[in-house]
């Protein structure tokens, strides 16, 4: 696959039909990256992925963070040259709370200044850190590993490495349709920064 | 059934039942035990002499069949902060003590000869018995022996090894409905009923009930109220992550202490997440929904299994998880639970433990990151209560003040949990004000504006966000009375039948004709009681501020620093 960021390696996983692709998608936590014109506002960036339909941006996604900053507005521009956006259903605690979109305890927030508008914005396709939090994990990020995402090598690894498990009982893996086993792939995250990577489940073992 | 105060002696081993002072008959839970301690504990004794008195008292609504009502208060003078304290926890006990009739135990004096004993308590009241068996054993042995002993219904609240070497950082081990533990785990109170002698309470209500004046209306009210619970999105999110979903979130906003509160976000922070942890104990066949006491809905707790699938710890909290792992910088969660579990065995608290042993760390104790060595300072040290054990189970300050250092995260000497005052302002006003130390839990996230609380002044302004802190304050020392989990707050901030509804139940219970206002008249009397108790045991407003390092360091990555004024913070107390 090529992109503005290169040649990236394609890494597809086929888990078996009876297998579930939810305990998957916590490796979304970390973050995937999605290319995007510049300046998008939150709602189009959000809305140009599956199943982010305008009622679930507006009821379920409660808490956004864009640079590391509280978002309360879907319509705010995505600024910088390498934004970071996180978003979460409702979280818990008096912090969920202050944080909170529009929420009646964001008095309370710590007063920080967004200097990412004042970076010169490009006007080519920015590439933009997506993390996903809480239910939205779950309720959104099958969809997202079935269609393939960008992710930074280094949190694959890591994720492979932590729950090694996961991998042991997957049909082999290919990486640019060659087979690999759990080390090699290792090996090739390595070699990487980013992969393009596919979850699928194995229809064709049915 | 009357409900009575059971007052017991350890100077005289001598018992008494006595009818409820009309003062305190409103009271139940935070309220009551605050009360009691302001009312008979003189504010300047020592915490661990005589004259101090621990008092245990369930909510006004615990023992009944209100959703989430299952929370026990236990109060005293703090051997950690000086200050009053309340400490609160789920359990069996106090819905079981609540239909023994008790409406607060009150455990004074202090037991001559160094000889320990057990308080049985019952309908008929608190029968004094020496006690040998489980001295000097860790929690989870106890609990075992005393199942076996007492059988599996009764409820227990223990000290374990820390209580009875009276460790300022000592806490309350509650038994669970599973037969684990829960704890009353901030400002040393198991160190106050380890100075009593009181190894443990045992709790058997003999098939007492409590009464409800209206069970029609109570029934009505209750179906309102837990359905407001089950419905709102933030008990979702508890019942599949728990707490411990903020991980990432609080990462995210730079709010996560990290390497003793050098850095507001930590690297490693999705190893130890929420999501990871849910993914884990399903993988292991914990259980991701697990609920402390008999009721609750929303169900935030968990159980945690090691690699082999054998429990490991439940009640897996943020705050904990946060503690030993981000301010520690410990990125592995079974090693992180290994470490819970030794610290809810020798019963102390899981903040203030493992933000000393952070401090510890920036002291040269031990490498940020080394796992293995805070396991053994658990183990070889606290455990053993050696001289090193001792001064970690002291807490915090205690290591500050022996390794000489001087990012120290305390207020009134109670570790400051998991949310960085630099990035979260809101949390820090509650911090530096609340009468019983560093306490996340003590400003909750409270509809303020249904209790007729709500703000008058510019929510932006310095003013103003000391007033809604106030105002959360306030709401949050009523909640504290009814038994209630304070995780309703979030369906009462956002539901409007769900406060009404709780109102309705209190008045169902009792008979009675409250008001919202009452409920905040009810919060403002309790945190005057305490700020008055705190000011006759020699606190001033210069008490009431954060360390200054937090004045002075920028935190990362925002570079956030903490910019109240004494003056603007002193605002607080202006009601």
């Amino acid at each position: 696959m090529t992109n503005k960021l290169g040649c990236i390696p394609q890494l597809d996983i086929r888990i078996p039909v009876v297998g579930s692709i939810l305990p998957y998608t916590t490796l979304l936590q970390t973050g995937i990256l999605v290319e995007s014109k510049p300046q998008p506002t939150v709602r189009a960036f959000l809305g140009s992925l599956p199943g982010f339909t305008s009622q679930y941006m507006n009821e379920r996604i409660e808490t956004i963070f864009l640079n590391g900053l509280p978002v309360d507005d879907l319509e705010t521009i995505i600024n910088g040259s390498a934004p970071i956006l996180a978003i979460s259903a409702a979280m818990p605690g008096l912090a969920g709370a202050i944080f909170r979109k529009n929420g009646f305890h964001a008095p309370l927030r710590t007063t920080i200044t967004d200097d990412s508008s004042d970076e010169v914005q490009s006007s080519e396709q920015v590439m933009i850190l997506l993390k996903f939090f809480n239910m939205i994990v779950s309720e959104r990020g099958g969809a997202i590993l079935h269609d393939g995402c960008l992710i930074k090598c280094n949190s694959v690894r890591r994720f492979m490495n932590y729950r090694p498990q996961l991998f042991s009982d997957v049909l082999p893996m290919s990486c640019d349709n060659k087979k690999m086993d759990f080390v090699e792939v290792i090996n090739m995250l390595h070699k990487s920064e980013i992969v393009f990577l596919k979850i699928q489940q194995d229809t064709a073992s049915i | 059934m009357a409900d009575k105060i059971f007052r017991v002696n350890m100077t005289d081993l001598s018992t008494s039942i006595e009818e409820i002072p009309a003062d305190w008959a409103g009271h139940g839970g935070r309220g009551l035990t605050s009360t009691i301690v302001a009312a008979e504990v003189p504010p300047t004794c020592h915490p661990l002499g005589p004259n101090n008195k621990f008092v245990v008292a369930p909510g006004l609504l615990s023992g009944t069949p209100a959703a989430n009502s299952g929370r026990l208060s236990c109060g005293a003078k703090s051997p950690l902060t000086g200050t009053i304290k309340e400490s609160n926890s789920g359990g069996t006990a106090a819905q079981l003590l609540a239909k023994c009739g008790c409406k607060a135990i009150i455990v004074e004096g202090m037991a001559k000869d160094n000889v320990w004993y057990n308080l049985a308590v019952t309908p008929n009241g608190v029968v004094i018995n020496e006690e040998k068996e489980v001295i000097g054993k860790g929690n989870f042995e106890a609990l075992e022996i005393l199942s076996e002993r007492l059988g599996s219904t009764q409820g227990i609240i223990t000290i374990g090894p820390a209580g009875e070497m009276k460790m300022r950082a000592a806490n309350l081990s509650v038994k669970d409905p599973d037969g684990h533990l829960r704890s009353c785990g901030r400002g040393g109170l198991g160190a106050v009923l380890g100075s009593k002698g009181v190894k443990f309470i045992s709790i058997d209500p003999q098939g007492g009930k409590v009464e409800i004046a209206d069970k029609d209306k109570f029934r009505a009210a209750n179906k309102v109220f837990a359905k407001s619970l089950v419905d709102h999105p933030v008990s979702q999110a508890l019942g599949t992550y728990g707490t411990n979903v903020l991980v990432n979130i609080i990462n995210e906003s730079g709010g996560l202490p990290t390497k003793n509160f050098t850095s507001g976000q930590f690297e490693g922070h999705e190893q130890i997440s929420g999501e990871t942890m849910h993914d884990l104990m399903k993988d292991r066949g914990g259980k991701v929904k697990h609920n402390c006491h008999k009721g609750c809905v929303i169900q935030c707790s968990q159980i945690y299994n090691d690699v082999n699938n054998k429990y490991k710890t439940s009640g897996f909290e943020y705050e904990s998880i946060w503690a030993l792992g981000a301010d520690c910088a410990i990125d592995d969660l079974d090693l992180i639970a290994e470490a819970d579990h030794i610290l809810d065995d020798i019963g102390i608290d899981s903040i203030e433990t493992a933000v000393a042993i952070g401090v510890a760390m920036e002291a040269g104790v031990l490498e940020f990151g080394d796992g293995e060595g805070l396991l053994r300072l658990l183990t070889d040290e606290v455990a053993k209560g050696t001289g090193l054990g001792r001064i970690i189970g002291g807490g915090a300050g205690d290591v500050g003040r022996a390794f000489g250092v001087t990012r120290v995260p305390v207020v009134k000497n109670q570790a400051i949990p998991a949310y960085d005052p630099r990035a979260i302002k809101g949390i820090g006003i509650t911090y530096a004000t609340s009468t019983q130390g560093a306490d996340h839990t003590m400003g909750y996230t409270i509809a303020t504006n249904c209790l007729g609380v709500g703000g008058s002044i510019d929510p932006l302004s310095k003013e103003g966000q000391v007033e809604l802190s106030r105002n959360l304050q306030i709401a949050t020392a009523a909640i504290d009375s009814t038994g209630m989990c304070l995780f309703i707050a979030f369906a009462a901030l956002d539901d409007e039948t769900c406060l009404p509804a709780l109102i309705d139940l209190l008045n169902a219970r009792f008979g009675i004709g409250l008001t919202g206002e009452d409920v905040t008249n009810l919060g403002k009397s309790i945190l005057k009681t305490e700020h008055a108790f705190n000011q006759a045991a020699g606190f001033t407003n210069a008490d009431d501020r954060l360390p200054e390092f937090f004045s002075l360091e920028a935190i990362a990555p925002h570079d956030a620093i903490w910019d109240f004024t004494g003056e603007e913070i002193d605002t607080f107390w202006d009601f």
